[in-house]
């Protein structure tokens, strides 16, 4: 889990991007384009996510001067497009148009999904929360941000990160209850 | 019961591909960066339009029929003959001189003046984050903090006079 964080651009393509090499720097972007708009993705939807990604490799190709390599490049580039996702959410116009987008999509998507059962299950528990509750238990619990982190991202306290989060989990646990009485109610009667 | 933070574990194992790649990236930002020149060079005259838009609004609600009924109802009490077609001209031309010069454009074009607001201000929501984050000049933030605080008091006058226009309709 968190694979922006854990993926690795080697210093010579790098170097490249920072002496100007326009090849070097579609070789980046092809390289981990992927990952952060996967992440971005699930901050905040699809349609917004494609604008994080533009937004947040702009970013890193204006910043990469100053990436002294102190941390690893995956870290680097994740704190980037966290900071664009919330970025998002914090604003009231644009946080609508993140409900829109779930609203628009809550159906379309999971039922032409062709995974297994109990990973469309995971879409439709993660589609029931709000994007910022969603937002603050992707975080903690996949990308392992600490609440202070997540707190101070949003320009909030560590509270303000714990409370998303209790509420987000009593959600899916609804969730989990609502779907295990579901699949009672399916099972055939014992002829 | 499931822990629920297991749930999450097949949604994370998910990726998707980029949904552009490189020069399709390199057109948006160009694009990007037009629109960003052309919303610098009318942010002025974005907030000098939605305020013209408000005023006329403002007027527009304000002068409605009744004052040309309340000439019609004095020609009325001095006498003259409900009839008279001179009534009805007197009636309509007295209307219509309190109507502006084109109250079409000042209903419509309310629409496109707060979409720039709201563009705007989401813009520098952006710009806002960035800076504080990248610990810019206070000298920016407060500028940026005051632009914002222009536009959303000129979107609220705007929404304000829509209201008044809709409420005299």
């Amino acid at each position: 889990m968190g694979k922006l964080a854990d993926l690795v651009v080697g210093d010579s393509l790098l170097a490249a991007v920072r002496s100007g090499d326009r090849d070097a720097a579609g070789r980046l972007y092809t390289a981990v384009a992927g990952p952060a708009y996967t992440l971005a993705r699930r901050l905040v939807g699809p349609a917004v996510a494609e604008d994080v990604l533009q937004d947040s490799m702009i970013r890193v190709f204006a910043a990469l001067g100053g990436f002294r390599g102190e941390a690893p490049f995956g870290s680097w580039l994740r704190r980037i497009v966290v900071t664009q996702c919330l970025m998002q959410l914090r604003s009231p116009w644009r946080r609508a148009r993140v409900y829109w987008e779930d609203f628009a999509q809550s159906a379309g998507e999971l039922t032409d999904s062709t995974d297994p059962a109990f990973a469309v299950d995971a879409e439709r528990a993660l589609r029931r929360l709000t994007p910022t509750a969603r937002a603050v238990l992707w975080l903690h619990a996949v990308e392992g941000y600490s609440h202070a982190d997540i707190g101070a991202q949003f320009g909030r306290s560590e509270s303000f990160s714990k409370t998303q989060l209790a509420r987000a989990l009593r959600r899916l646990r609804d969730h989990a209850n609502t779907s295990a009485e579901e699949l009672l109610c399916q099972t055939p009667p014992k002829s | 019961m499931p822990d629920p933070t297991q749930i999450l574990s097949p949604a994370a194992q998910r990726e998707w591909p980029a949904p552009y790649d490189y020069p399709a990236f390199e057109a948006r930002v160009a694009a990007a960066r037009r629109r960003v020149q052309v919303g610098q060079r009318f942010g002025v005259a974005t907030l000098a339009a939605v305020s013209l838009a408000a005023l006329s609004l403002l007027l527009v609600s304000a002068r409605q029929r009744p004052a040309a009924t309340t000439e019609a109802a004095a020609m009325v009490s001095s006498g003259a003959n409900p009839g008279d077609s001179a009534l009805a001209t007197v009636m309509d031309e007295s209307w219509l001189r309190h109507l502006p010069r084109e109250p079409a454009v000042a209903r419509v074009s309310t629409r496109a003046p707060v979409g720039m607001l709201q563009d705007r201000i989401a813009w520098l929501d952006d710009s806002l984050s960035a800076a504080l984050q990248e610990q810019a000049a206070h000298g920016e933030v407060l500028r940026l903090r005051s632009e914002r605080a222009q536009l959303v008091d000129a979107l609220v006058r705007v929404r304000y006079a829509e209201q008044l226009s809709a409420d005299a309709n």
